[in-house]
């Protein structure tokens, strides 16, 4: 939900804004799972970088969810047969 | 993660001068604060006097440009402290807040405009800039440019995030034309939510910023 601002464009801001400088880490993966996550990333046209960026959002997502006693459960498309997602604990 | 991303200039409309703001990521308490004491007083003073007239119905409050006046930015802060889902922004010109922002990021945040349908995006889910700034709701807005700036920090997030520079939003009908005709954001519909829908595209991100 956004607010409007009634006012044109102003000329004094042509930017691409540098976002907080971010901190960098080595992660160690077998040969397996650098082909998975190289796999997903080139699926999702994005880095392997941000691909890691978005499973870590979605996973804290869902691990807050069952901390906070919700249920996550995914649903099969013509059955809809429910299983309950679980993750690490 | 918590610092100020630069210092950008908004054209006081009062002096016609450039004043230097500060962007900052992400939204702090003091951002809070002002909004506390200094915003609200504002919006309530407004809200009261048109209450003296009679209900104030939804169309009045755009009119007044007000719509927003109800929200509840501490509570969003305190909720949303450490999401990685959640990015917050606000601007300061003059030691005071002059403007708020709260995008989200994740997979479930897709596009729905064709030609980009279902990859990521930054949404813009709460944006607003200071009453004083605001048309109908004063006689003299003071500055001009926080819109255009929190409007590019969200495209530069999404640079930032490799989505292209792909943005959507939610509008309040006092906002439509802003983003349809100003920032040439491409323009939905009305969705299940009653607010219009608005998404910018790679090529639409980068006109908007050069």
């Amino acid at each position: 939900m956004t607010f409007a601002f009634q006012e044109g464009i102003s000329p004094l801001i042509p930017l691409v804004i540098p976002m907080i400088e971010k901190r960098t880490m080595t992660l160690n993966l077998s040969a397996h799972e650098m082909d998975v996550v190289e796999r997903l990333a080139d699926e999702k046209g994005l880095s392997k970088t941000a691909l890691v960026r978005q499973a870590l959002r979605l996973y804290q997502s869902i691990s807050s969810r069952l901390d906070n006693g919700e249920k996550v459960f995914v649903e099969h498309p013509t059955t809809k047969e429910k299983a309950e997602l679980m993750v690490l604990s | 993660m918590s610092g100020a991303l630069g210092v950008y200039p908004l054209n006081d409309r009062r002096t016609g001068k450039e004043v230097d703001a500060t962007l900052w990521q992400s939204i702090e308490r003091r951002h809070v604060d002002d909004f506390i004491n200094k915003w609200k007083p504002i919006f309530d003073a407004r809200l009261a006097e048109l209450r003296s007239r009679g209900a104030v119905t939804v169309e009045i409050a755009a009119e007044h440009n007000l719509q927003d006046a109800y929200w509840q930015w501490a509570e969003k802060v305190e909720e949303r402290r450490g999401e990685l889902a959640w990015a917050s922004f606000a601007v300061e010109a003059e030691g005071v807040t002059q403007g708020l922002m709260f995008t989200r990021v994740g997979a479930d945040v897709r596009a729905r405009e064709a030609s980009q349908r279902n990859q990521y995006i930054v949404e813009i889910d709460l944006v607003a800039i200071a009453p004083w700034n605001r048309f109908r709701l004063v006689p003299t807005p003071q500055f001009k440019g926080i819109g255009r700036l929190l409007l590019a920090t969200a495209i530069s997030l999404s640079f930032s995030e490799e989505f292209a520079g792909r943005i959507g939003l939610h509008a309040l009908p006092q906002a439509d034309t802003w983003y349809r005709d100003v920032c040439g954001m491409t323009d939905l519909g009305i969705d299940n939510t009653k607010m219009r829908y608005f998404e910018m595209t790679e090529a639409q991100a980068r006109a908007f910023i050069q």
